[in-house]
């Protein structure tokens, strides 16, 4: 799966990443403070994707090429990036991202990071691979996702049980969005 | 073959960098998680205490009747309080608290322990409730006054260091209502010990007994 650049793109990820942060910071700040569904289906994943489209710009491709030698076929960043994302999967982290500033600027820095390891991962990895990460990844966010549905326990202190159902569907969704996403382009290259 | 060589290194490289961030994700995740046993928030309140006792700031409260004490001066005479958060013009969580309140007093009236545990509930919206408020409160949820009493903030201004010692955050809802965390809080005198869900109120009882001997 190769991550491409077209030119209006530079413009689209800089968008991406300024609307991504500015909901941590004020006057925005009260949407992800209120919203659980705002931070955990929309900011994230915009974070997360502003970071995938990092792997455009040729910069950060130095870093990357530097450390080359220990991320064969992305494995090292697949496993980061995995480490990331079930972090800030966890009810206590989402409170503590609303509740203490320095773990949301955490959650910004390192949801960014996953992004982009994960697109330079895509570029250099075999399906088997990308499969094992992605389908799992995906597993956890629809269980987690069902379970938002179907619980009546508030499992963030921060957050309403209405906030936490529809985050539950989202959830779901981003889920089912990521497994077709990958598929179509992995189905598309096989067929190429 | 010094092709293949650097590769195979470079894979070892791979999987040893691999390993590393995986061991490293994981100490991450005990240490912020109470080593495994806080996944929640509210989980992380009730491990804690745990470790050890927390004390309760020095706070003033009213009761229905008016009169003015401090929160650790209501469980002197040698007693256990089990102590919830509420706004008495609650239509939602706090109905199921007022009910497992109300179980509670039942119970403890039935095994005669009214010497040993009190029940308290404790208004964090000051600005609503005023005695009047607690009376009303009191005579809807049918307490008995000698086991389970209301209470609400003397200082309005207080209500953010209540919050904050008990951990309770408060969110507001639609139609002027708010959503907080609901559980069984153990205190004795200035201490509180320890947490329950709603849930666990026999295993609460059971605590507040031995704790009280």
């Amino acid at each position: 799966m190769k991550i491409e650049k077209s030119s209006w793109q530079g413009a689209g990820i800089l968008g991406t990443l300024i609307i991504a942060i500015g909901l941590s910071l004020p006057p925005f700040r009260v949407f992800i403070e209120q919203s659980m569904f705002i931070q955990m289906v929309i900011q994230m994943p915009l974070l997360f994707m502003g970071g995938v489209w990092l792997n455009t710009f040729s910069w950060p491709k130095l870093l990357a090429n530097y450390f080359a030698s220990w991320n064969v076929f992305g494995l090292t960043g697949f496993m980061l990036a995995q480490m990331v994302l079930i972090y800030w999967m966890l009810p206590i982290s989402l409170d503590r991202a609303v509740v203490m500033p320095q773990v949301d600027v955490t959650k910004v820095l390192t949801m960014i990071v996953a992004g982009y390891l994960v697109g330079d991962a895509l570029n250099k990895s075999p399906a088997a691979l990308q499969l094992f990460f992605i389908g799992y990844f995906a597993a956890m966010m629809i269980w987690l996702g069902m379970y938002f549905i179907y619980t009546d326990i508030r499992l963030c202190n921060a957050y309403s049980l209405s906030s936490q159902y529809w985050t539950g569907y989202g959830l779901c969704t981003l889920s089912l969005a990521v497994v077709s996403y990958w598929s179509f382009h992995v189905l598309k290259k096989q067929s190429q | 073959m010094q092709n293949s060589d650097s590769t195979s290194a470079s894979l070892l490289r791979t999987l040893v960098a691999t390993l590393a961030i995986l061991v490293i994700g994981l100490w991450v995740f005990l240490a912020s998680t109470f080593q495994g046993q806080a996944l929640t928030t509210e989980a992380l309140r009730q491990v804690e205490l745990n470790e050890s006792p927390k004390k309760i700031p020095t706070l003033f409260v009213v009761n229905s009747a008016n009169q003015e004490t401090e929160i650790s001066q209501i469980s002197s005479e040698q007693r256990v309080l089990i102590v919830d958060f509420v706004y008495t013009r609650c239509q939602t969580v706090c109905l199921s608290l007022g009910s497992v309140f109300q179980v509670l007093q039942a119970k403890i009236l039935e095994r005669g322990l009214q010497n040993k545990i009190g029940l308290v509930s404790i208004s964090f919206d000051p600005e609503h409730d005023d005695a009047e408020a607690l009376n009303r409160y009191e005579k809807r949820l049918q307490m008995d006054a000698s086991i389970w009493r209301a209470y609400s903030l003397k200082n309005p201004k207080d209500r953010q260091s209540l919050l904050d010692s008990f951990g309770i955050m408060v969110i507001p809802a639609p139609l002027d209502e708010f959503e907080h965390n609901a559980a069984l809080h153990v205190v004795r005198g200035e201490y509180l010990l320890r947490i329950f869900s709603l849930e666990s109120s026999e295993e609460a009882l059971l605590q507040a007994m031995v704790l009280g001997q």
